[in-house]
């Protein structure tokens, strides 16, 4: 019969979240001199298509340090299909890497042969909720694996929608049956542009498919009607309403979450960075701590977590542990006794 | 039909040949030798870099410039003369703490070598057989990064097959050209002292295959900060110095940007090249050497690239 014990805010994100960093040239040196503060490293795949040599040092990397793909360049949220020849460029990398997972946007960025250079919003319509599933299901057959989908930001409503975004990103995910990469500062910054409550945002998409999360900075800009929005540029330090958003992210989700800083310029020192990974760490707590009753935890892992400093993680399917829910919801979770950092 | 019965010029270019033939043997076996896996290199020290790229001075000298930027030591001028004279120059430790502070074996043995202010290039030459360069040594060595004892026992078997093979056979046409009559051997003895000896020189390089590609990797990962080497901030502010100087060498540093590098140049190539240094990839100047991370490899955009497809992402 499985024991009962208390699970702490520590103990849970010990067994299930990891928060890491995208990886940017300019950080490398900084990244690897401190990797053991870091627990993933997110990477953009595009810079790697057809470069062998670099995905050849991508290698090296990921023997230091857990890679996630992030793709920019598939537009998957689209009417047409993508062409196989892209798909399979992820596919060779994500084969030759072997990554946490890999991930791309709820975005198109060409039409009809031509490049926007830019992430942008699809309309958001069946058609697009059927394109964008139907590219989504070829992505996942040719790489193998399914993609988390991020939802982008936009300073404009995207024109010709008949569903709001919520409701658009939630009929994608389940007609495609993939993941949510939540990148909450475009939700925040959606929210602001578009005024709604980012909070309730998150309530309205399915928590069950949030498994990473990007946090950010960015500006406010003024927009032509002398209204202000806030541009997504990832050149700011991730504002406190972000990692609010994180500990709610946190509370409602069940799932492992893998939270990524991303920054694209104006760097500031390492250790402010790694002071908002700390940040980022705390929010998640601060959100378990609000979701998590109580966790069953199985006979045998009794004796290891009643040892000083033991904790439960989660490598492997040697048990299960049941998490239950303030709503009262319960997940049984796959994990391994272990002592960590014995 | 029997090539020892080729004529001299026909028999020349058949031995070159024979001889790119044997060179190109040496070269595969050596890839396909020293190419295995053998436990995952860390990327957590930069003097393991250096070491890996140039020998023990390199770790050294990296070591001595990163203490230096840190503030740990200083630079003395000896007497009258110029600050940056050959062999003049004098390094001192700042604080006799710092030796505490750091965390790094050969930083720690660095630092004990300049507690009195002593001439930088000879202090540095007398230290590269110090602990801690043995020990990264031996690390590399167990990493397949740098030939080991086994490995070089079978570089030494293949090179005397390989010099043995064209000697062999020079001396066998010679032989047979003599008792023919024949005195117009020049050519052929020349060519084959020429095929041994660069047959000796690729036989025993100083990193293995894997060491290559791993040098190469760490270059391509690091290929940013070369780029950005002039904007780099002195002082210690980052790791970015003593990375760019472990992955691409001391000449890969900016004077105007860190005016002291030069004196931590070895004698030698300070000798040679002026200030600034040379490159040389095996050497203490290594930048992107013929196998490396130039042209439109790596050097282009650096390994990982740049930001997330703009806004909105």
């Amino acid at each position: 019969m499985a024991g009962v014990a208390a699970a702490g805010a520590e103990t849970m994100n010990a067994i299930y979240d990891t928060v890491g960093i995208g990886w940017r040239p300019e950080l490398a040196a900084g990244i690897l001199d401190h990797h053991a503060r870091i627990d993933l490293v997110e990477v953009i795949a595009d810079d790697f298509f057809g470069e062998p040599r670099r995905v050849r040092a991508l290698k090296t990397l990921s023997a230091q340090v857990p890679i996630a793909l992030h793709g920019v360049g598939l537009g998957l949220a689209s009417a047409s299909a993508v062409e196989t020849w892209r798909i399979e460029r992820m596919a060779h990398l994500v084969e030759s890497i072997s990554p946490l997972f890999w991930s791309e946007h709820l975005a198109f960025v060409r039409a009809d042969g031509i490049e926007i250079g830019h992430l942008a919003a699809p309309p958001r319509s069946d058609a697009t909720v059927d394109g964008a599933a139907e590219n989504l299901l070829r992505a996942s057959r040719i790489v193998g694996v399914k993609p988390f989908m991020e939802n982008i930001a936009t300073l404009i409503e995207p024109p010709g929608s008949a569903l709001d975004e919520a409701s658009w990103i939630s009929k994608i995910l389940s007609a495609s049956d993939c993941d949510l990469l939540l990148d909450l500062h475009n939700v925040f910054a959606n929210g602001l542009n578009h005024g709604y409550d980012p909070k309730e945002f998150l309530r309205q998409i399915p928590a069950g498919r949030i498994r990473a999360i990007h946090i950010a900075g960015g500006k406010l800009i003024s927009a032509p009607d002398g209204t202000q929005r806030v541009l997504d540029d990832h050149l700011h330090d991730v504002p406190d309403p972000v990692f609010d958003l994180l500990e709610e992210a946190a509370a409602l989700s069940l799932n492992p979450l893998s939270v990524i800083l991303e920054r694209d310029g104006s760097y500031p020192s390492m250790e402010s960075l790694l002071a908002e990974v700390s940040q980022a760490r705390q929010a998640l707590a601060r959100g378990r701590t609000r979701r998590v009753e109580r966790v069953e935890v199985p006979d045998e892992c009794e004796a290891i977590r009643s040892f000083p400093g033991a904790s439960l993680r989660r490598c492997g399917f040697a048990g299960s542990v049941q998490i239950e829910s303030a709503r009262g919801s319960k997940e049984c979770r796959p994990f391994e006794c272990g002592i960590e950092g014995a | 039909m029997n090539p020892f019965d080729l004529r001299g010029p026909e028999f020349l270019v058949s031995y070159f040949f024979f001889s790119a033939a044997v060179i190109g043997c040496i070269i595969l076996l050596r890839r396909l030798d020293e190419n295995r896996e053998s436990g995952k290199p860390s990327l957590d020290d930069p003097y393991l870099v250096a070491y890996l790229r140039g020998g023990e001075g390199e770790a050294v000298r990296v070591a001595a410039l990163s203490l230096f930027d840190r503030g740990l030591l200083t630079i003395k001028s000896s007497g009258s003369s110029s600050l940056f004279s050959d062999g003049e120059n004098r390094l001192e430790l700042t604080d006799a703490r710092a030796i505490d502070s750091v965390e790094r074996p050969i930083e720690k043995r660095v630092l004990e070598a300049f507690k009195s202010p002593v001439p930088i290039s000879s202090t540095l030459e007398l230290l590269e057989n110090c602990t801690p360069c043995l020990d990264y040594a031996r690390n590399l060595e167990q990493l397949g990064l740098l030939p080991g004892p086994d490995t070089r026992e079978k570089r030494k078997v293949r090179k005397q097959i390989a010099v043995g093979l064209l000697l062999g056979v020079a001396l066998l046409k010679i032989f047979i050209a003599i008792s023919r009559g024949r005195t117009n051997i020049l050519f052929l003895i020349v060519l084959a002292i020429l095929a041994a000896y660069v047959t000796s020189r690729i036989s025993n390089p100083f990193r293995t295959t894997r060491g290559e590609k791993f040098l190469e990797d760490v270059k391509c990962l690091f290929a940013s900060i070369r780029l950005r080497a002039d904007s780099l901030r002195p002082g210690g502010a980052t790791s970015d110095l003593v990375w760019l100087a472990s992955a691409y060498g001391l000449a890969a540093v900016p004077e105007f940007v860190f005016p002291h590098v030069s004196a931590f140049f070895p004698r030698k190539a300070l000798r040679n090249s002026g200030s600034t240094g040379s490159s040389d990839s095996g050497g203490f100047f290594s930048s992107c050497g013929t196998t490396s991370c130039g042209g439109s490899g790596c050097g282009g955009g650096g390994c990982g690239g740049g930001g997330c497809g703009g806004c909105g992402s």
